[in-house]
């Protein structure tokens, strides 16, 4: 959700199917950046040659902030996961379009959130209308 | 602090001293854990990644290295291993065990050692030596004024903003390190602005964790 606002902020099209392996999410090095994360987080013999890619292909700077995002992702969703809580209802709204296409409703956490409750509308363009700060 | 030497380029202060913090607070007491209990909590965790990385034709789970609480060890694995599997009734069974606020100092300690794992690895650094536990007694001491924020366990409510950030309030030690850590790795002073002045552009960064988190399966 946060892929597509911050690509239209921008004026390009997110492709969401980056984020479950179909494609490069329309993003510059996509592709290098999805295998990273997915390496990164599984586990793999090849990761010492993708990572060796993406800091050819990005510079060391911006690998150091892929690597930091997988870490703390790594963290985010188990805080999640391990909490029961609930999508805010703002991204629930707003993800309601692309959850049931890319299959995100048939993970098992989604039992704790209320997809009945979402309200698909207008989707908020900034992050502040997401999360309702 | 941290100091990737491994890694043959800079890693910014800001995530070391992050790092730093959090691996310095799992070595003394908590809330409802000791400082001993704590290292060992994060050495299970540590124990359980390694298991699952491994090929093996027996998913068998190894013997546990610690006298913690069997509610403890099972929680610290399945906290490693299949977190998008939990549900609420499994989490009931724990906390009936171990207490809310005690399973949530758990899943603190847990995450904190995953991130710093997990970035040590991507990086491709050894992973950090555990932190040797300090000497204390834990403090007891439960949060005042939380409610039902719709999740497994009291947290602080009203609220706003992202969920996640209220998500360990029954700890909220654990809760200010780990949103250090997050605010040194991810959600810095710019997370509310959609175009990011940083090596890699918001896009490339949402790319990056929408993948993580699929790959975990995790809904949020």
């Amino acid at each position: 959700m946060l892929l597509r606002a911050s690509s239209e902020a921008l004026g390009e099209e997110a492709d969401l199917g980056g984020a479950v392996g179909r494609g490069a999410g329309g993003v510059l090095h996509g592709d290098l950046l999805a295998s990273f994360a997915e390496l990164a987080t599984r586990g793999g013999d090849n990761l010492p040659d993708v990572r060796a890619a993406l800091i050819a292909a990005v510079g060391p700077e911006a690998f150091v902030d892929a690597a930091a995002t997988v870490g703390i992702f790594n963290g985010l969703v188990r805080v999640a996961d391990a909490t029961g809580i609930p999508l805010d209802k703002g991204t629930l709204d707003a993800s309601a379009d692309f959850r049931s296409t890319l299959g995100l409703n048939e993970y098992a956490g989604a039992r704790s959130s209320d997809l009945g409750a979402a309200e698909p509308g207008e989707r908020p363009r900034n992050v502040e209308g997401l999360f309702g700060f | 602090m941290f100091t990737f030497d491994e890694f043959a380029h800079p890693v910014p202060d800001g995530i070391s001293a992050a790092q730093s913090a959090a691996w310095q607070s799992v070595a003394g007491a908590g809330s409802w854990w000791s400082g001993q209990q704590r290292v060992t909590i994060a050495r299970e965790l540590r124990a359980a990644r390694r298991q699952r990385s491994e090929a093996s034709p027996s998913p068998k789970p190894s013997p546990s290295v610690s006298d913690l609480p069997a509610a403890a060890v099972e929680a610290t694995r399945r906290i490693a291993t299949d977190a998008h599997r939990l549900d609420r009734t499994w989490c009931d069974g724990i906390t009936q065990e171990l207490g809310d606020a005690a399973y949530v100092e758990l899943v603190a300690v847990s995450v904190f050692t995953t991130v710093v794992d997990v970035f040590a690895e991507a990086l491709g650094t050894k992973l950090e030596p555990l932190p040797r536990p300090r000497v204390g007694d834990p403090d007891k001491q439960r949060p005042a004024g939380l409610g039902d924020a719709g999740a497994w366990v009291p947290m602080t409510v009203p609220w706003r903003g992202p969920n996640v950030a209220r998500a360990l309030s029954l700890a909220p030690n654990e809760q200010r390190g780990f949103m250090g850590l997050v605010g040194s790795m991810y959600a810095m002073a710019d997370f509310a602005e959609l175009v990011w002045d940083r090596p890699l552009s918001r896009p490339q960064v949402e790319l990056v964790a929408a993948r993580v988190s699929a790959v975990n399966e995790c809904f949020y």
